[in-house]
């Protein structure tokens, strides 16, 4: 399941898609959710409030079966470098509240090798030049929805893109609903193309999606042992340790015989593999487990601070007979806490 | 070199802006009423300063001079550092700045004398003793000073006022200013040093350490005083090799009692910053770290391997030569 929904403010920035796919409308609470065999479409309406409305709604429906979310359509341009017509990445989607800037920005997530800009949300269209210079200093693109569809996504988890079509110079007061109408199918056309040639490029990066390697996947593991063993082995990579070596290391041929429930198997390794990325700390762990075995009887228990910033250990005994006193009084005679405390400032052998 | 550069009303004659128009002719300069209307209002993504970095020109408002934390110097002495620029050119993996401003884009505060004003201030506050001011807590203090043009006024400071200690932290080899002026007794330029396979993998666009201790051994045969800092350490299976290269590198330079003083600390980060780092650098070697994250939010080695590694560090600079008066742990 990878399915994208493509969020538009207007029906003629979509216009398009509904054309040449076969987008079929969703009952849902409101109008402008469609569905094809692929995708999602959601024509949100504009400003980033309505915008984020319609999203959120939709996301908490059906968001399980969206895999990311791309928000297509046209912005305005606050600098004259940037070429009227262009399509352009959106790298960062910032927010102008009627007046005043939200501190929160969002960073997308890169699909194309399109320019990448950055743009800000306006609380309401920007017609007059004084405005646009103001905003100017924030971004170099302007629109009414992407800030509020961003934050909707990260809420949700979803990776989110925007893909933009230049369409006029923000501030010079022309009305963009005019040019809309005339360059709309234009514009739409070119972000329709734009959409096939990312999805195209999909299919290759799904196949790199993690796989459980061949010598573990005779062993059972559940979702979050799966994606332990995932961080497990990019931790490996980046230690560049060999593969062949940690596998030899895991013994298991022997583990396989083991009579424990396939939930433990896993385990176990997970324990060693994070012992060989983590050598030292294991190594600390099993020296302070060492000083603490003469402690670590029947009836006492020991506890030490496990991110070892104190030299605190706590004891709890229990007492029942005159024999455990005797064997308290023993254990604690035979324990040597300046040896143990010396372990934690980095007395060790490595 | 930036993208845009914004300055403040009463700033824009300032001699740091009419040598950023001569200079680079093609800049544009725009004028604002003030930096924090701008700078920080909207949080920036940090890797933006690799092509989309913008200076900010004005006056720092506020407090001019700060406390440092405990053990940021040597102990004994009330340190402060003061703020005449905010963020860098380089690109350290580890750098706390990802997560300290919400924005990479510089800035420079102009009002020096102002600055001088509260170091005076402090100096009669601390009557008996020295008193300890550090450049380069949130900016590299050299790198771009051929341009900030700030160590003249500071130096004439510094000469008239021997009870106050200055430290200029850098990563920087741009050492022209700094010979431009005399020697002082009370004046430092300490050195962050990495061994060189670190610095070129870790300190993306600092010079290279060989460079770094090229620089300090011109200052030192002119006269001027240096400091090392060999922060932050990072553990490698041949982290102790690779320092005793570094060290012995350093002994080819300059003599090691050259250094007025030595301080070792190991990579450490705040919860924010290293949730930035791991999200600037996803497959740097520093996620192959052993951190732990502490109750503090603090994320670095456990205890027992931060003062093992530092040990080792410390007993290699000692076995060259240096003494334990030389020698301070920072943050530990």
């Amino acid at each position: 399941m990878n399915q994208s929904l493509y969020v538009f403010a207007h029906r003629g920035e979509a216009q398009s898609f509904l054309k040449q796919r076969s987008f079929k409308a969703v009952p849902f609470a409101f109008e402008g959710l469609y569905k094809d065999s692929v995708d999602w479409l959601l024509i949100c309406g504009e400003g980033h409030l309505q915008a984020s409305q319609k999203l959120s709604a939709v996301l908490a429906v059906y968001g399980a079966e969206i895999s990311r979310v791309l928000n297509l359509g046209v912005c305005g341009s606050l600098r004259s470098e940037i070429e009227i017509d262009s399509l352009v990445e959106i790298r960062t989607c910032y927010l102008e509240n009627d007046g005043a800037m939200e501190f929160k920005s969002f960073s997308t997530e890169a699909l194309t090798e399109l320019p990448k800009h950055d743009l800000i949300t306006t609380y309401q269209r920007v017609l007059k030049s004084d405005y646009a210079e103001r905003l100017e200093n924030f971004a170099q693109l302007v629109d009414r929805e992407a800030w509020g569809l961003a934050s909707v996504c990260q809420l949700f988890h979803q990776p989110f893109t925007a893909l933009k079509m230049v369409s006029d110079f923000a501030g010079q007061g022309t009305e963009i609903c005019v040019a809309v109408k005339e360059k709309a199918e234009f514009w739409s056309e070119q972000l329709f193309e734009l959409v096939i040639s990312i999805s195209t490029k999909d299919d290759a990066k799904e196949f790199h999606d993690f796989q459980i390697p061949s010598e573990l996947s005779h062993f059972h593991w559940t979702v979050s042992q799966k994606r332990e063993l995932k961080n497990a082995i990019e931790a490996i990579s980046r230690k560049h340790l060999d593969w062949n070596f940690v596998i030899s290391t895991l013994n298991l041929s022997e583990l396989i015989l083991e009579k424990t429930r396939p939930k433990e198997k896993s385990s176990a390794i997970l324990e060693k593999l994070w012992g060989l990325i983590n050598p030292f700390h294991t190594k600390i762990h099993q020296s302070l487990e060492n000083e603490l075995s003469v402690l670590n009887t029947g009836n006492i228990k020991t506890k030490y601070d496990k991110t070892l910033e104190s030299d605190e250990l706590h004891l709890q005994a229990v007492i029942q007979h005159p024999r455990h006193l005797e064997q308290l009084k023993k254990s604690l005679d035979a324990f040597d806490f300046t040896k143990y405390q010396k372990i934690l400032y980095g007395n060790i052998d490595v | 070199m930036f993208n845009r550069v914004f300055v403040e009303e009463e700033c824009l004659n300032s001699p740091q802006v009419i040598q950023l128009r001569e200079r680079f002719n093609s800049l544009e300069i725009k004028q604002i009423d003030r930096i924090d209307h701008y700078f920080g209002r909207v949080k920036k993504p940090y890797l933006q300063k690799r092509d989309g970095l913008n200076l900010y020109i004005g006056q720092k408002r506020g407090e001019l001079i700060k406390l440092a934390p405990p053990a940021y110097g040597l102990s004994g002495e009330p340190h402060f550092y003061y703020v005449h620029a905010y963020n860098c050119l380089y690109e350290c993996e580890y750098c706390y700045l990802q997560g300290h401003f919400d924005s990479p884009d510089l800035v420079w505060f102009i009002n020096h004398e102002e600055v001088i004003k509260a170091m005076s201030d402090k100096l009669i506050e601390f009557p008996q003793e020295k008193v300890w001011f550090h450049a380069g807590e949130f900016s590299d203090s050299l790198a771009l000073s051929h341009l900030t043009g700030e160590l003249p006024l500071y130096h004439d400071f510094f000469k008239n006022h021997p009870q106050a200690l200055w430290e200029l932290r850098t990563k920087s080899v741009n050492i022209k200013e700094v010979l431009k002026l005399t020697p002082l007794p009370n004046m430092y330029i300490s050195f962050s040093l990495s061994p060189q396979k670190e610095s070129k993998e870790i300190d993306l666009l600092t010079p290279r350490t060989l460079h770094r201790l090229k620089a300090m051994q011109e200052l030192v045969d002119q006269g001027f005083k240096i400091a090392i800092h060999l922060d932050p350490i990072i553990h490698s299976d041949d982290f102790i090799e690779k320092y005793q290269e570094l060290i012995t590198q350093m002994k080819e330079h300059f003599a090691l009692e050259k250094v007025a003083y030595l301080s070792l600390g190991v990579v450490r980060f705040t919860k924010d910053v290293y949730h930035q780092v791991q999200r600037n650098y996803p497959d740097s070697r520093m996620h192959a770290q052993e951190f732990v994250k502490g109750l503090d939010g603090k994320v670095r080695y456990p205890r027992p391997m931060r003062l093992w590694m530092l040990q080792k560090i410390k007993q290699l600079c000692l076995d060259q030569g240096m003494i334990e008066g030389q020698i301070y742990l920072c943050m530990e």
